[in-house]
Order: structure tokens, then sequence, then C-alpha cells
């Protein structure tokens, strides 16, 4: 009697243990992911965008899906492109800009960016912005970042 | 000959004081320019940063000065607050004396959601010396950008809906005061914005001296 108890006991332990690996394959994919030199550029008009570096130091890959906030009506994934002589704004094809297994995928001016439609407020520089990121596996990660009116970082 | 040596002395002292004004050399200038110069000085718009708003605008800069002049739209997220962003930084890296001889202008060409007061407020942030400019009507703004090679094309929307994108040409003019397109930036995300200051001192100094 008190081996089948501790029997069960195990098993329990066992499959709680393997429930929490399993759980936790999507959360490391969420974890390994860092948001970084993330900012929101000033914008005199109705729509703007908002630039990051995706890190992924993780061995899986996950998406970004979309953005939300308090002072956007909503939010596109874009990417800026040189069309015929032409800069054009595309929707990113399934609303989902993919971040490799080890790799940094970049969002930068005349590039992939987040689209903030129908801006709600106006921004200064030197606000800082608070929104979440929705990433695939249900990852989410709310971001903090400046407001500037043209990227800080280099010789800029 | 104490004339002579006074002469001689005065060349020197001039020659040292413009190598040291150190100008950029052409070749290393950001941008190109087409030959013959496109003259848009036959081209109109209508200013909406002056008082009172909405005269009309010759694209000429005014004596020995330089007039920046862009096509784009104020939806537009990305691109257009990208390259003001770097005019308005290349301004402020300038000498002074150079800094005030360049206004900036920016053609809306989305006149379905751009008012011209909007278009100003807009300029406002990046350069004071600017011009919002719109064209008269369609039929003036598409031959305007045939004049100066730009290219745009509005998404198909219906009246009212104010979500559709615009492709547009993302290149800066630089127009002297003769109304000829004498240089021009391609769009670049990540220039130097020392690099177009210096660009636009050298045109300056190559074109007036």
């Amino acid at each position: 009697m008190k081996n089948r108890l501790g029997l069960v006991a195990v098993l329990v332990i066992a499959l709680s243990l393997v429930g929490a690996a399993c759980s936790s394959s999507s959360d490391s994919a969420c974890d390994a992911l860092k948001i970084e030199n993330a900012w929101v550029r000033l914008p005199p008009g109705p729509n703007t965008a908002i630039y990051m570096d995706l890190v992924n130091s993780g061995d899986e890959s996950i998406s970004l899906t979309g953005a939300d906030s308090d002072f956007a009506a909503k939010y596109e994934l874009h990417e800026s492109k040189m069309s015929d002589g032409q800069m054009v704004m595309e929707m990113v094809p399934g609303q989902e800009i993919p971040v490799a297994a080890g790799s940094t995928t970049s969002l930068e001016p005349g590039g992939l960016h987040v689209m903030a439609i129908d801006l709600e407020e106006t921004l200064a520089v030197g606000d800082e912005k608070t929104f979440t990121l929705t990433f695939t596996g249900d990852c989410t990660k709310e971001i903090t970042a400046p407001v500037e009116m043209a990227e800080m970082s280099g010789e800029g | 000959m104490p004339l002579r040596a006074i002469a001689l002395a005065i060349l020197v002292a001039l020659a040292s004081a413009s190598c040291s004004d150190s100008t950029m050399d052409p070749e290393d200038r950001a941008g190109y320019n087409r030959t013959p110069p496109p003259d848009v000085s036959g081209t109109e718009f209508v200013d909406y940063s002056i008082d009172p708003a909405g005269e009309p605008f010759v694209p000429v800069a005014a004596e020995s000065e330089l007039l920046l002049l862009y096509f784009g739209y104020l939806s537009c997220p990305d691109v257009c607050p990208t390259t003001l962003a770097e005019l308005s930084a290349a301004v402020n890296l300038m000498p002074e004396e150079d800094a005030e001889r360049i206004s900036v202008g920016m053609v809306s060409v989305d006149p379905d959601r751009d008012q011209g007061p909007a278009i100003s407020t807009y300029l406002d942030v990046f350069v004071d010396k600017n011009h919002g400019l719109l064209a008269p009507d369609e039929a003036s703004l598409v031959a305007s950008s045939e004049v100066f090679g730009v290219l745009y094309e509005i998404d198909d929307h219906e009246p009212g809906d104010t979500s559709y994108d615009v492709g547009h040409s993302a290149t800066v003019y630089v127009v002297d005061d003769r109304g000829l397109i004498i240089w021009e930036l391609g769009f670049s995300a990540d220039r130097d914005p020392q690099i177009t200051a210096d660009t636009l001192v050298s045109v300056l100094d190559e074109r007036y001296g």
C-alpha cells in the first residue's frame, strides 16, 4: 500500500514535470526574446512608426504579430521598400515578422516598422511611451520607449 | 618692394583662410545631379507657410540661397519624417551663415487628406524656414511632378476613406535662385547628417562662390 502510494506520487510528479516542460517550451522562446533600442518616431502627422531590434537568443523562431497601446487607434506591421523609383509602404505578409533562432531582426527607418495609426495624443521628443508587442506562442512584451526625431544611436 | 610684399602677404592669408574653410570635395558629396539641370521655374504651387497663407509659390530659391523641395504626404510614418529629420539635423550642423541660406519645402501629393495649414505645421517641427505646399489642382500636380521627375501613386480609395497608402519618389531636389535643380539627394535611412550638411555647403560654394 505504502509502495503503491509512492508510485502514484512519482507518477504525479513525473506528469507534472512533463507538463511543466511543455508549457515552458513556448515560455522559453518568449524569455529568449529581448527587445532592444526601441524608439517611437516623433510624428507631426496622424501616424507614426516604432522601431526596435528583436533579439532572439533562443533555439526556436518566434514572430512579431502586432502591437497595442492607448496612444494609437490601431497598429499594422509595415515595410517601406523601393519599387520602380518610388518608396512604397507594404503590409508585411500575414502580419508576422519572423525572428529566427539565434538571430536579430531590426525594425528601422526605411524598412520594417510597426506603424501606429491614428494617434490619439500629441507626442513630443523626450516622452516615454508604453506599448505591448504580441508574438507567436501567446508571448507578449510590454515596452517603454522614448519619442525621438531621429535615431539616437550611431553617429546621429 | 614693400607694396608687393604686402600684396603677397594678403594673398597668402586669403589662400590659407579659404583652405582652412575645408569645403567638401564634390566627389565626396551625397547625391547626384542631372545634366542639363531641370528647370522648375515654370511650375507653381500654393504656399501655406506664409502670411497670408495660400499665396502662389514658384519654386525658385531666394537670391544666393537654396530651396530643398520634397514630395510626400503627412500620413507617411516612416520615409517622409526620416528624410525631414535628416534635413533638420543637417541644417543645424551647417555654419550659421550657410544654414540661413537654406529653406525646405514639402509638396503634398495627397491633397484628399492633407490640408495646406497642416503641411506647414508639420514642417515647423523640422525646420523654421519652410514652405508647406500643395498644387493648385490635380492637373497641375501631375504636370509639375513630370518637370521634377517625381513619381507618385495614390492607392484607390472611397471618398472619405482616410486609410490608404501612397507611393512616392523620396528624393530631395536642391533648387537654386534660377529655378534649376542643381543637386539631388536620394533617400537614405542612415546617412550621416554631417555628410548632408557638408554636401549642401559644397553645393552653395560651387554655385555662388
